[in-house]
């Protein structure tokens, strides 16, 4: 099943809607200031080792998910 | 039902894990001087222990029997409570909150809540807190009764004493280290046995390919393979899935359970509490396959033993019958391994977190102020057998008043989750909320929460309502209390809600202070 025929079956609207809230999140990991979540001590590591990197990618697999399996 | 004689090799291996545990567990309690060192292991814990056991506290036995149960009954839209139950809030909790319970340096939940809004709130939601865990105590119990009875023929009362006299032993001496890294330890045995039922059951019934063509196949299993089932749908319709479980029971869940947050309180720094939590969405990106699989090989291989769920349908018997039907001896013995690191880590972590809050929350600040530290120690030991007990005494009305061991712990959390949630956002990203709020909105929402969770018979709703509406509309109303209360009462003056408040002042300028 091509990702466009998987994305048509089921409730789209509950896909779209689901896939926008984790896009929301990414919007938001992407662009919260350091300061703010005391993430000042992880600037200086490479960007593979610091927590924002891996909260993205696991947000992008699930709207993945969701628009696939939704 | 038919059981299992297990074989030598099954006993040695659950013999090892259970050797394992106790030596670790043993092993770790060395050096328990202080209340400090037993309730927040010190403050040393290592992020990746901290994660593995944020996974086992969340994933026990209650919920690879429970979901395994309603995989069958409802099929993948229970990955829901996994990926928008848990992933999500957790992201969030991760960059926006946990550091900053980390630094406002408590112990439990409920003592930010009494830090930012007053000791009336700290007092209700400890209590409210205690009492559910021990109703998680008795369904966690009820679970593993089931699976014995199941797989080894032992009785209700008898399954339920071993595993009690189990966990007390060792987690009275143990503390929060040696409970979050035998929990650890637990883990991977967990993910160990959870794959084999799946990799076992998908090679019996012929592959993926040949799971959803069966499933498809039948005639009430049409929403089955979907994640977000329509909106009419009657248990999980996807609006309330969103609403209910992605905005309110998870973020309530990850953020305001005593018996999860603990753990991450426990670490080290604000930047490995964060780690931690990351490292377990990250772990149930694939976990829920895990959980939810089981109950659908159970669809295609007990279809007719166990036909199509209706009202006094018991799935409990899903994932019994699939290992009494898919395991050979020795793989056996690492499931039920498996299955007992689920019921030890949860009931674990449940009575260290209850134990926590008893005395921290009820009897340091209430019954006893000038308690020492060495009391709150001993106290805090004492507990932990009595909250078994509790829990044990509780497990049989469990037992014969829900359907489903994983409904019944929903119900529970369904109560209190929306109130809580609504007073720690409040609180934790306005400077405007006040006691006067907290209280208006902590009776209210539990108010709607009760109303609503009785609806059947209290206004003759048919079926009731769905506790993923209950939490969403509880959650609403406590949020309008917070506000209201709050905007008709004097605010705080600001020097009071430092750090408290997300942005006053920022984690890293309260880290340079010494607040840490």
């Amino acid at each position: 099943m091509s990702f466009y025929d998987a994305l048509m079956v089921g409730t789209l609207v509950g896909k779209v809607s689901v896939a926008f809230v984790f896009g929301l999140l990414i919007l938001f990991l992407l662009n919260l200031p350091a300061s703010v979540c005391s993430m000042l001590e992880e600037n200086h590591l490479p960007r593979w080792r610091q927590s924002r990197f891996w909260a993205v990618l696991i947000a992008l697999v699930q709207v993945l998910v969701y628009l696939w399996f939704g | 039902m038919e059981t299992l004689r297990l074989g030598n090799l099954d006993m040695g291996l659950i013999l090892l894990y259970l050797l394992a545990v106790g030596g670790l567990g043993l092993w770790f309690s060395r050096g328990i001087k202080t209340g400090k060192d037993f309730f927040l292991a010190g403050r040393s814990l290592p992020w990746w222990a901290a994660g593995l056991s944020l996974v086992v506290s969340d994933i026990g036995a209650k919920d690879m029997i429970g979901l395994a149960g309603d995989g069958y009954r409802f099929g993948i839209v229970m990955m829901n409570f996994d990926f928008l139950g848990c992933i999500l809030p957790v992201i969030v909790a991760a960059f926006l909150f946990m550091p900053y319970l980390w630094l406002a340096n408590v112990y439990t939940v409920p003592e930010y809540l009494g830090k930012r809004y007053n000791s009336s709130v700290r007092t209700f939601f400890s209590c409210l807190w205690v009492l559910f865990m021990i109703g998680t105590l008795a369904t966690i119990f009820v679970s593993a009764a089931a699976m014995f009875d199941a797989i080894l023929g032992w009785g209700f009362w008898f399954s339920v004493s071993v595993t009690a006299l189990l966990v007390g032993l060792y987690t009275t001496i143990g503390g929060l280290k040696a409970v979050v890294i035998t929990d650890a330890f637990s883990c991977v045995i967990l993910i160990i046995g959870a794959s084999i039922i799946c990799v076992t059951g998908l090679a019996e019934v012929g592959g993926m390919g040949a799971l959803k063509a069966q499933i498809q196949s039948l005639e009430w299993t049409e929403h089955h393979l979907e994640l977000l089932p329509p909106a009419d749908h009657p248990e999980y319709p996807w609006p309330a899935v969103l609403l209910g479980l992605g905005f309110v029971l998870g973020p309530a869940y990850w953020i305001g359970n005593q018996a999860i947050v603990q753990r991450t309180l426990g670490t080290r720094s604000a930047s490995e509490a964060r780690a931690s939590y990351i490292l377990c969405a990250a772990i149930k990106l694939f976990f829920p396959l895990l959980l939810v699989l089981p109950g659908l090989i159970g669809i295609v291989l007990l279809n007719k033993e166990l036909g199509t769920p209706g009202d006094d349908w018991n799935g409990n018997q899903v994932l019994p019958l699939l290992l009494v039907r898919l395991l050979p001896p020795g793989v056996l013995g690492i499931v039920i391994g498996a299955f007992l690191a689920g019921v030890l880590s949860n009931l674990d972590s449940y009575v260290n977190s209850a134990s926590t809050l008893l005395v921290h929350d009820l009897y340091r600040p209430i019954l006893c102020p000038n308690a020492s530290d060495r009391q709150c120690l001993m106290i805090g030991r004492c507990l932990i057998p009595i909250f078994l007990l509790a829990g044990v005494a509780l497990s049989y009305p469990v037992q014969k008043g829900f359907g489903s061991v994983f409904e019944a712990f929903q119900t529970f959390l369904s109560f209190i989750q929306g109130p809580l949630l609504a007073l720690l956002l409040f609180g934790m990203l306005t400077c405007r909320a006040n006691a006067t709020g907290g209280i208006v909105g902590m009776l209210t929402g539990v108010l709607v929460a009760a109303l609503l969770t009785f609806s059947d018979a209290l206004f003759g709703i048919e079926g009731g309502i769905s506790f993923l509406w209950v939490a969403w509309w509880s959650f609403v109303v406590s949020l309008l209390g917070v506000g209201l209360g709050s905007l008709l009462s004097p605010a705080y003056p600001r020097s009071r809600l430092n750090g408290l408040v997300v942005g006053h002042p920022d984690p890293g300028d309260l880290a340079s202070e010494g607040h840490a």
